[in-house]
């Protein structure tokens, strides 16, 4: 009996330890023929729900990506945090989330080439007394307020309030982060006056703060990043089809319409 | 110890060995990855201050809400088993039965949402006070009903004899009733503790940090999610665990039960 339950303990160990699933390459997800994509639907205008529909430039750009190498596409709406985790264990193929590429996360995900430049900016209320013309002066006026910052959890907002000496931020003296599981509550906590700004991507700040007549986006911008593509650390197949797949579109010029469908640039 | 105890004891202590040999060998299979992993969450900015930081939000918040939930519950009590019916204590009754069913039948998740986005929508930078505020207006209701189950559960001939001997209603209440109350009422207010622990997991929703959010975050950042979420999960046990213990601890040594 003890040696039945001894090997049995250790067959079961064994399992857990070969089964921690690989990344399934190019080939493997063409022969399934399912894409899996996990993204977090609470970023406008990059993704989004539209009554039952999730939609968004990104959503939109991997179902093209999802024709080009001829497979369905499956997309696991969840949490930005539980989006970068899906793929690197492996519960989806890629992440499309307007995420942010940088030498940090590429330490444990893989990444396209980037597909839309972007950065981050600082929403407030109309006459809090925080502004500035540029960085420094917004910065300053943040730690001159005892600001409480924003940000949804996961995202470069978040490393940016906390400051992160990975992502190249400093901390910001005299303020505190708070995080939030979306960016439309951080925004929600901001106008009911819990929090005193909110930093958060440029182009979701001006989607998510639309609705709110009191508040007011600085027109200065805190950084310049790319958003890319993520796969699982070292799925080198599916990054070269990606990238391969940005430039044919570029070429082709759906890249161009799609952007003026979103953006209207 | 008879021949079944010896028996259950020698497998238990065996299934015990086994686990334990297994995670060693597991251990020193992927002693690097593990301390690697290790390092970047605890070590690394300032993992294990955070980590702390988050523990103490998580006992602010049930101890703080347990009290509370204590104090009002006391409180409903008082008025619902009260004998007096003069038109305040009619209106006090009913607000206690609308409280009771309102904060029994939803949610705590949402609750806490409506608590945070809504009614305490004006005050700035106090999650984990409302927080507790939230936990404790839930727990109430709980412990409300618990202490009630408590009264309950002492006989009616006690209350009779009570009432015989010549004790006033509330004497009879105050020094025969409750007292054996509390004793009966005891373990479910621990058991009102232990889950108002593990429920403090959803606060990270209205942004206040705790246990999970701080393990959460680290996982995110780090992409250590397999150590970060096994040590949230251990620690989390280990609570429980103790304090569980110390409930009956205190149940033997300091109520005889």
């Amino acid at each position: 009996m003890k040696k039945f339950i001894v090997s049995l303990f250790f067959g079961c160990l064994l399992f857990a330890i070969s089964s921690c699933s690989k990344a399934r390459t190019l080939d493997d997800i063409k022969a399934d023929g399912k894409l899996i994509v996990s993204t977090n639907a609470e970023f406008p205008p990059f993704e989004y729900k539209d009554g039952d529909e999730l939609t968004g430039f990104d959503i939109d750009l991997i179902k093209m990506y999802g024709e080009y190498i001829g497979v369905e596409v499956e997309i696991n709406n969840v949490d930005f945090d539980g989006a970068l985790l899906n793929v690197s264990s492996n519960k989806a193929d890629l992440v499309i989330a307007a995420v942010t590429k940088n030498a940090e996360r590429e330490k444990s995900l893989s990444f396209s080439n980037g597909y839309f430049l972007a950065s981050q900016v600082v929403i407030v209320k109309k006459g809090s007394g925080i502004n500035g013309n540029n960085i420094e002066e917004i910065l300053q006026s943040l730690s001159d307020n005892n600001a409480v910052i924003a940000a949804q959890a996961g995202t470069v907002g978040e490393y940016y309030a906390k400051g992160d000496s990975d992502w190249g931020f400093e901390v910001i003296p005299n303020t505190t982060c708070q995080t939030y599981d979306n960016g439309a509550q951080a925004v929600l906590a901001l106008n009911n006056g819990q929090v005193d700004a909110v930093i958060i991507d440029q182009l979701p700040a001006i989607a998510l703060s639309e609705s709110y007549a009191d508040l007011e986006i600085l027109g200065t911008t805190l950084t310049e990043e790319e958003y890319a593509i993520g796969v699982a650390k070292g799925n080198t197949s599916l990054v070269d089809s990606l990238n391969e797949f940005l430039v044919a579109i570029e070429e082709n010029g759906q890249l161009e319409t799609l952007l003026e469908k979103y953006f209207g640039e | 110890m008879s021949k079944t105890d010896r028996k259950t004891r020698i497998v238990q202590i065996s299934m015990l060995c086994v686990i334990f040999v297994g995670l060693l060998i597991y251990v020193l299979l992927d002693y690097q990855t593990i301390v690697d992993s290790f390092n970047k969450v605890f070590l690394e900015k300032n993992g294990t201050t955070r980590i702390l930081r988050g523990l103490l939000n998580t006992f602010i918040i049930s101890v703080g809400g347990l009290i509370l939930g204590l104090i009002i519950g006391t409180i409903i009590n008082i008025i619902n088993f009260s004998k007096s019916n003069n038109i305040i204590m009619i209106i006090l009754r009913t607000f206690c039965s609308y409280y009771l069913s309102i904060f029994r039948g939803t949610p705590l998740m949402v609750q806490l949402l409506i608590i945070y986005f809504i009614i305490f929508a004006f005050v700035r930078g106090q999650e984990v006070t409302i927080a507790t505020l939230a936990f404790g207006l839930n727990s109430g209701a709980y412990v409300s009903e618990i202490l009630r189950g408590g009264i309950n559960s002492v006989p009616k001939g006690q209350l009779e004899a009570g009432l015989s001997l010549g004790f006033s209603y509330n004497q009879t209440m105050r020094k025969i009733i409750i007292p054996q109350a509390v004793r009966n009422a005891f373990p479910s207010i621990g058991n009102e503790f232990i889950s108002l622990i593990k429920e403090t997991s959803i606060v990270g929703f209205i942004g206040a940090t705790e246990l999970t959010k701080v393990f959460k975050e680290i996982a995110t950042a780090s992409f250590q999610y397999t150590m970060a979420y096994l040590t949230m999960g251990i620690l989390y046990f280990l609570i429980v665990l103790i304090i569980s213990y110390l409930f009956k601890l205190f149940e033997r040594k300091v109520l005889k039960v």
